[in-house]
């Protein structure tokens, strides 16, 4: 896997010899845009940050960048204490994240190490027909072993997705999915410092188990950033006045009110391309459809530990099972020590609330590869939550790498005060 | 037949000699009968199969050291052997059936006395001298009585140890009605037990449930569900309780103390026991230790040596030899031997040969049938013994543990709410059920041992094993619950 740094390079190197390339074959027709870049005057677009991830190394072959994704069985960590048996590509789910610009001729070749078939869609992209990727439509389905190639040239910018088209509600299911982000020819206006995305994801992965169960349509227990939950989920690191995207990818079978602490963004934005400036609405949280991405963004001109996660509040915690008994509000006194004499160890739960919860399983012994359902410590306590949670740290200082900085320390009289006991 | 034949011609001789040289010894015989000599025998067998005492009580002072004696174990808890122990020493049945042993040793006593001899006289009186009173006396000893007194003899003493076979036959039933009745006892107490905890765990579900429907989280329906299984595992209970009585009173019956008094057996049933004695080398055992076998063999023996004996006897022409003495008129006496012959005309012993004959038949076709039955039941015990075997011993080291896993996981599960507590308990009630099921296969693999061991008239030494709490209630606290049952 490529560092972020060689990555960074190789990027700019690319979008370089892109220029030159498209030069070389203008007699193609352009894909529509308003304006176009004079040779050497580009504004190299900050790369794209996959949070846990990141994107997919190319070779120039003939003019062509050429990538090479590999599906495959994958292991995945949701989070120390759960290894996932998934499926994805190059050794990872979601699999790496193409960027590629806005007129580049791309090649992508596709190899199968699966157990059975598979194919891939350029979801989003416009692309010749042939290149759609739907098996048994567009083309023969990819046999376990086989190598195959699509190859395009890039008619215009937005955030895309790419997955199978074969069989492709278990595929799905077991995490084989990825972005596919493609430049503007010209430079943003304004530019963005700093550009993340973020594949959205649910999973039915029973407590006990290790394998996404593909036959579960409605009662997913596990919510994913790039197929991480809280409290592995890495934070997105930004300098304070930052210009920030976000890109929301969703390939679940749910939908995602994403919800941001601290601002008000604008969805710029869709799978179809750029929102223009007149429809851009504020928000603070924006729906991400099924099928669909969103690309917001915002000034992050507020230090501080801001959250962003999903408002559906089920899909910010871990596993948790939907039959069991409500006990909020039961007195279990005189019951309780009836059923350790039967059960010794037994605790009643819940007759207050389910914030015990985090203290009990860091002190109780759970199923196998479970995680419990909510975690998280932050500087003042059990954060209480878990899946699609993370944290933007904004910060007046931060390392070139963007490293983690730690929690964010509150200049005197900017936090709540207990008033009494 | 053709052997009986046989023998009956060797024993004329025989029978002849024996009984002329018997004759004087038999006629200073005593007569003076013990019934208690052939009670060795049969404590001999019982001491030989069981390796238990047993006691005949004859108002001797031996019988209040037996009774202390059974005193001692009726303090403490009952093993299974000490329960057999307790009916062998208290059991009156088995006191009645001892008493057959004095019947058959006066029976004895009685074929070795000769038969009291005949004395006629008659006195005549002459109406005209001469005057002299004729007298004529005659004492006549029944001949064939005399001459066959010693087969008698032998045929009486065959009788008496067909006797203690018998006996001994009964005091084997009786120790197996007792461990049969023991398990019973002990399998209905620990049945309790264990329902018992299965019906808590229905009652704390309902007790849940209440709280659950109180803080307005659960239906009525629900609730009205929980209360009426947790009802209906108390009815189960109940019934189960029932049972301990009958079963206490029956075993208080055979043990001859009655279900009264202060006498218990344990709460739990002992584990199956890792490993069986050789059970064919105790086949071929049964053949030579089954006291109903060998009581059948004895009959035989005794009824061809009775049908011998007939066979010389029917033919024998003279009934009686004596002494006459007839005092004449004249003044002399005449004295010279009498003899009085009964002539085989009219009744020849057929009938009577007859008679012997069928019941002879009739003995060696019970030996053959018996021979099979002890066959068959050896057979069928130990096809039970195996079969319980394994049963339990599946429940002990699989299903018992699975079920004990499937509770802790369970736990893992409710500690990270991913189980309700409802369901948690149910997996607990199915851990309490399998643990039934498992009493009941111990349960069942001491009685087809018992079956085993009335088969062979033998007791199986028990190879202890770790036994398994077998309450239902969990191994830590298992201690209080000991005092179920059990008084
Ligand atoms: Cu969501």
């Amino acid at each position: 896997m490529a560092t972020r740094r060689q990555l960074l390079g190789s990027f700019l190197a690319a979008a370089g010899a892109s220029l030159g390339h498209r030069l070389a074959r203008a007699a193609e027709p352009l894909p529509t845009t308003s304006t176009t870049l004079a040779p050497g005057a580009a504004v190299a677009p900050p790369p794209v940050v996959t949070p846990d991830g990141a994107s997919l190394p190319f070779e120039w072959k003939d003019g062509v960048k050429e990538f090479h994704l590999t599906a495959e069985p994958v292991w995945r960590e949701f989070a120390p204490g759960m290894r996932v048996k998934c499926w994805g590509y190059n050794g990872t789910t979601p699999g790496p994240t193409i960027e590629a610009v806005e007129g580049d001729r791309v090649r992508i070749l596709v190899t199968n190490k699966l157990p059975e078939r598979t194919s891939i869609h350029w979801h989003g992209v416009l692309l010749p027909p042939g290149m759609d990727g739907v098996s048994g439509l567009t083309q023969p389905a990819i046999m376990p072993g086989e190598t195959w190639a699509y190859e395009f040239t890039l008619r215009q910018h937005g955030t895309q997705m790419y997955h199978p088209h074969a069989d492709e509600m278990l595929q799905m299911a077991v995490g084989m999915m990825g972005l596919f982000v493609i430049h503007p020819r010209e430079a943003a206006t304004p530019p963005v410092d700093r550009d993340f995305a973020i594949m959205l994801h649910a999973w039915a992965i029973h407590p006990g188990t290790y394998r996404p169960d593909p036959a579960v349509m409605l009662d997913f227990n596990m919510f994913t950033f790039n197929s991480k939950v809280f409290p592995a989920t890495a934070p997105l690191v930004v300098k304070t006045g930052q210009r920030v995207r976000i890109r929301f990818g969703n390939l679940s079978m749910d939908e995602h009110p994403m919800h941001l602490h601290g601002f008000k963004f604008r969805v710029t934005g869709t799978d179809g391309g750029p929102v223009p400036a007149s429809a851009q609405l504020p928000e603070t949280t924006t729906l991400v459809p099924v099928g669909a991405t969103r690309d917001i963004e915002f000034v992050a001109d507020v230090p501080g530990d801001w959250v962003l996660h999903c408002h559906k509040s089920h899909h910010t915690m871990n596993a948790m099972a939907h039959d069991i008994e409500n006990t909020l509000g039961a007195d279990q006194r005189g019951v309780e020590e009836r059923i350790q004499a039967l059960l010794p160890g037994y605790m009643g739960m819940g007759q207050r609330g389910m914030s015990e919860m985090q203290d009990m399983a860091q002190h109780m012994k759970g199923p196998k590869n479970t995680l419990p359902m909510m975690a998280g410590k932050g500087p003042f306590g059990n954060i209480e939550m878990g899946g699609m949670f993370t944290i933007v740290k904004v910060r007046d200082e931060v390392s070139a790498d963007y490293a983690d900085p730690g929690w964010y320390e509150h200049p005197e009289g900017t936090r709540a005060w207990k008033v009494r006991a | 037949m053709s052997r009986s034949s046989l023998d009956h011609r060797r024993a004329t001789p025989v029978a002849l000699r024996l009984g002329l040289a018997a004759l004087l010894a038999a006629a200073t015989a005593c007569g003076h009968v013990r019934p208690e000599a052939a009670f060795p025998g049969v404590r001999d067998a019982v001491v030989a199969r069981l390796d238990q005492r047993v006691h005949w009580r004859r108002g001797t002072a031996e019988d209040a050291a037996v009774d202390a004696a059974v005193d001692d174990l009726l303090a403490q808890p009952l093993d299974v052997d000490a329960a057999v122990q307790v009916a062998l020493l208290r059991n009156p049945s088995l006191q009645a059936t001892y008493e057959d042993l004095g019947v058959a040793q006066a029976d004895l006593v009685q074929a070795g006395l000769l038969r009291n001899p005949v004395l006629t006289g008659a006195f005549r009186f002459p109406d005209r001298s001469p005057s002299g009173t004729n007298i004529e006396m005659d004492l006549a000893q029944e001949f064939v009585n005399l001459v066959f007194l010693p087969a008698r003899t032998r045929i009486a003493a065959a009788q008496v140890v067909e006797v203690q076979h018998r006996v001994a036959a009964e005091v084997l039933d009786l120790a197996a009605e007792v461990r049969a009745a023991y398990w019973d006892l002990v399998a209905a107490h620990n049945t309790v037990a264990v329902l018992r905890t299965v019906a808590e765990v229905a009652d704390v579900s309902r007790a849940l449930t209440e709280r659950l429907h109180e803080a307005g989280n659960v239906s009525e329906l629900q609730l009205a569900s929980e209360t009426a299984l947790a009802t209906e595992l108390e009815l189960e209970v109940a019934r189960a309780e029932a049972e301990i009585a009958p079963a206490r009173e029956r075993l208080g019956r055979l043990l001859g103390v009655g279900a009264g008094g202060g006498w218990s057996v344990p709460a739990q049933l002992p584990a199956v026991p890792e490993a069986e004695p050789d059970l064919p080398a105790l086949e071929e055992a049964a053949y030579t230790q089954r006291p109903d076998l060998l009581a059948v063999q004895q009959e035989v023996a005794v009824l061809r040596d009775a049908l011998g004996l007939q066979q010389v006897t029917r033919w024998f022409p003279i009934a009686d030899v004596g002494v006459a003495v007839e005092h004449e008129r004249e003044g002399t006496w005449l004295v010279g031997p009498s003899l009085s012959l009964v002539l085989p005309i009219f009744d020849q012993g057929n009938a009577e040969r007859g008679r012997l004959e069928s019941q002879l038949r009739q003995s060696e076709a019970r030996l053959a049938a018996r021979g099979l039955d002890v066959r068959a039941e050896v057979g069928a015990a130990r096809a039970r013994v195996a079969s319980a075997r394994a049963i339990a011993g599946r429940y002990r080291t699989a299903l018992l543990p699975l079920r004990a896993r499937v509770v802790a996981l369970s736990i893992e599960h409710y500690n990270y709410m991913l189980l309700g507590p409802l369901a948690l308990l149910q997996a607990k009630q199915a851990e309490v059920e399998a643990l039934r099921g498992y009493i009941e296969a111990v349960r069942d693999f001491w009685l087809a041992r018992t079956a085993l061991e009335r088969a062979l008239a033998a007791r199986l030494p028990v190879a202890v094993a770790a036994a398994p709490a077998t309450d239902g209630a969990p191994a830590a606290d298992a201690h209080r619950h000991h005092h179920h049952g059990g008084h």
